[in-house]
C-alpha cells in the first residue's frame, strides 16, 4: 500500500435501489485531520454515501476503505470498524431511557469494555466541553434539540473515534439552536478531528471545510477547496447555492 | 335469610382453589413469557430460517382453543410417552397458548422501537445481542407494558380453563361446592369476588409500574 494520509477512501462507489441509481460511481477521499463537507440537493445521495461509510447501508459496486480496511456490512468485523468512526445523526438518536451521562458512557463501557470509573471522568469532561455540565443527569426528553445534539456529539467523542460522520446535524434543530451545535463542531475542526459532514449550512461549510464535494444525482458534480462555494464552476452547483443562500 | 350464612364454611375450600389458581397463573406466566420472548426474538431475528417456522407455529397454535390444547396435552401426550399430572399439563397448556399471545405482544413492542435507536447502537459498534439487551428491549418493555399487563390479566382469568382436566383451582372448587350444597348464589358470588381480589390489585400494580416507567 502506498503511504499516504488517506483516512476514508471511496473508489467508484455504486449503489442502486431497485433500478434507481442512488450512487453512480463516487471516487473521493478524506485525509486524516481533514474536514470534508458533502453538499447538494436532497436526493443527491449525500446521506446514503455517508451511511455507507460505517455500514448502516450497503453498497453494490466499488469500495470504501477506512485506514485501508474495506467496509463490508456482511463482515463480522463491521462492529469493530464502527467503533473507529462515530456518527452524529440528524435526529440525534439519543437513548431515551438513559441520562445524558449514561448515553455518553454507553459505548466505551459496554462496547469497548473500558473501566466505568475512567469512562465516567471522560464523559463528564466531554459533556462539560459541549457546555452541558449542568445536564449530566437529565434524560433526553428533558433536553432541547440543540442540547440533545451536543450530547450526541459527546457520545461520539467518547468512543475516541478516528473520524466522525455528521448526517445533517443541524437540520432538525430550531434556528436559534443551530449556532450552539456548529460552535462545537467548529472547535472539533480546529483540533483537527477528521470529519465528514453532510450539511446545508453553506456559511459553516465555507468556514470549516478543507474540501467540499458537491453531489448531484449520485455523482460528484464539482469538488474543491471551500472556495468553490464562492465561485462554483458547475451550473448545478451555482443554481443550488443560489437557492440555498438566497431562498427569496 | 340463609344467603351467605355459610360463607365462612366455604371459604377455606375456596381458598384452596385460589391458591392453585395463583400457582397455575404464576408458573404459566413465567413459562409463557420466556417462550414468548424466544418467539419474539426469533421472529425479529431477520433470519428467515428462524422467523418463518416461528410464525407458522404461532399461527397454528393461536388457531386452537385452549381447551383443546389442554385435552391434547393431558390425554394425548401420554400415548407418546409424555405423562404429565393434571396440574403440570394445565400449566404447560396455558403457557404454550399464552406464549403465542405474549410473543406477538413482545414482537410488536420490539418492532415499535425507533429504527434510529438501532442505528445509533450500531454506530457505536454494538453487535446484535448487545443492541437488543441495552437498547431495544429496555425500550420495548416500556412499550409492551400495557398490552402485556392485559395478557397477564387474561391469563389469570383463563387459568379457570384448566378445571376441564380436573385441576381443582378456584372455579372448579366453586363448581364442586355449589353442586354439593346447592347454594349457588353464595358460592359463585364468592368465587367471583375472589377472582376480583386478584385482578383488581394486579391491575393496580400494573398501572403503577406503567406510570413509573413512563417517567424515565
Amino acid at each position: 500500500m502506498v503511504f499516504d494520509d488517506t483516512m476514508i477512501a471511496f473508489k467508484d462507489v455504486r449503489k442502486s435501489f431497485g433500478g434507481h441509481e442512488v450512487l453512480g460511481g463516487i471516487t473521493a477521499r478524506v485525509r486524516r485531520g481533514q474536514v470534508v463537507c458533502l453538499i447538494g440537493p436532497s436526493g443527491a445521495g449525500k446521506s446514503t454515501l455517508l451511511r455507507c461509510v460505517n455500514g448502516l447501508e450497503d453498497y453494490q459496486g466499488g469500495e470504501i476503505t477506512i485506514d485501508g480496511l474495506r467496509i463490508d456490512v456482511s463482515s463480522p468485523d463491521i462492529h469493530e470498524v464502527r467503533t473507529r468512526v462515530a456518527m452524529v445523526f440528524q435526529r440525534f438518536n439519543l437513548f431515551p431511557h438513559r441520562t445524558a451521562l449514561e448515553n455518553v458512557m454507553e459505548g466505551p463501557v459496554f462496547v469497548l469494555k473500558e473501566k466505568p470509573a475512567e469512562v465516567r471522568a471522560r464523559a463528564v469532561s466531554l459533556l462539560t466541553r459541549v457546555g452541558l455540565s449542568d445536564k449530566m443527569d437529565a434524560y433526553p426528553a428533558a433536553l432541547s434539540g440543540g442540547q440533545q445534539q451536543r450530547v450526541a456529539i459527546a457520545r461520539a467523542l467518547a468512543m475516541r473515534p478516528e473520524a466522525i460522520l455528521f448526517d445533517e446535524p443541524t437540520s432538525a434543530l430550531d434556528p436559534e439552536m443551530v449556532g450552539e451545535v456548529l460552535r462545537v463542531m467548529r472547535s472539533l475542526a480546529e483540533e483537527n478531528m477528521t470529519m465528514l459532514i453532510v450539511t446545508h449550512e453553506i456559511q459553516f461549510a465555507r468556514e470549516v471545510a478543507d474540501w467540499v464535494l458537491f453531489l448531484d444525482g449520485g455523482r460528484i458534480a464539482e469538488e474543491g477547496p471551500a472556495d468553490i462555494l464562492r465561485n462554483p464552476k458547475n451550473e448545478r452547483t451555482q443554481d443550488f447555492l443560489r437557492r440555498v443562500t438566497d431562498p427569496a | 335469610m340463609k344467603l351467605f350464612t355459610h360463607g365462612a364454611e366455604y371459604l377455606p375450600i375456596l381458598l384452596n382453589g385460589l391458591w392453585l389458581t395463583i400457582l397455575v397463573t404464576v408458573l404459566a406466566l413465567i413459562l409463557a413469557s420466556a417462550l414468548g420472548l424466544l418467539w419474539a426474538l426469533l421472529r425479529t431475528s431477520g433470519i428467515p430460517a428462524l422467523a418463518t417456522p416461528t410464525r407458522i407455529l404461532i399461527e397454528f397454535l393461536r388457531g386452537i382453543p385452549i381447551l383443546v390444547v389442554l385435552f391434547y396435552i393431558y390425554f394425548v401426550m401420554p400415548d407418546i410417552g409424555i405423562d404429565l399430572t393434571a396440574l403440570q399439563a394445565g400449566i404447560v397448556g396455558l403457557a404454550i397458548t399464552y406464549s403465542c399471545y405474549i410473543g406477538e405482544t413482545f414482537r410488536a413492542g420490539i418492532e415499535a422501537v425507533d429504527r434510529g435507536q438501532i442505528e445509533a447502537a450500531k454506530s457505536i459498534g454494538m453487535d446484535r445481542s448487545l443492541t437488543m439487551r441495552r437498547v431495544v428491549l429496555p425500550q420495548a418493555f416500556k412499550i409492551v407494558l400495557p398490552p402485556y399487563g392485559n395478557n397477564i390479566v387474561m391469563l389469570l382469568k383463563d387459568s379457570s380453563q384448566v378445571s376441564v382436566i380436573s385441576v381443582a383451582e378456584l372455579s372448579m372448587q366453586g363448581k364442586v361446592l355449589a353442586s354439593s350444597t346447592f347454594d349457588n348464589m353464595t358460592v359463585f358470588t364468592m368465587v367471583a369476588l375472589l377472582y376480583l381480589c386478584l385482578t383488581i390489585p394486579l391491575n393496580f400494580i400494573l398501572h403503577r409500574v406503567e406510570k413509573r416507567m413512563g417517567k424515565a
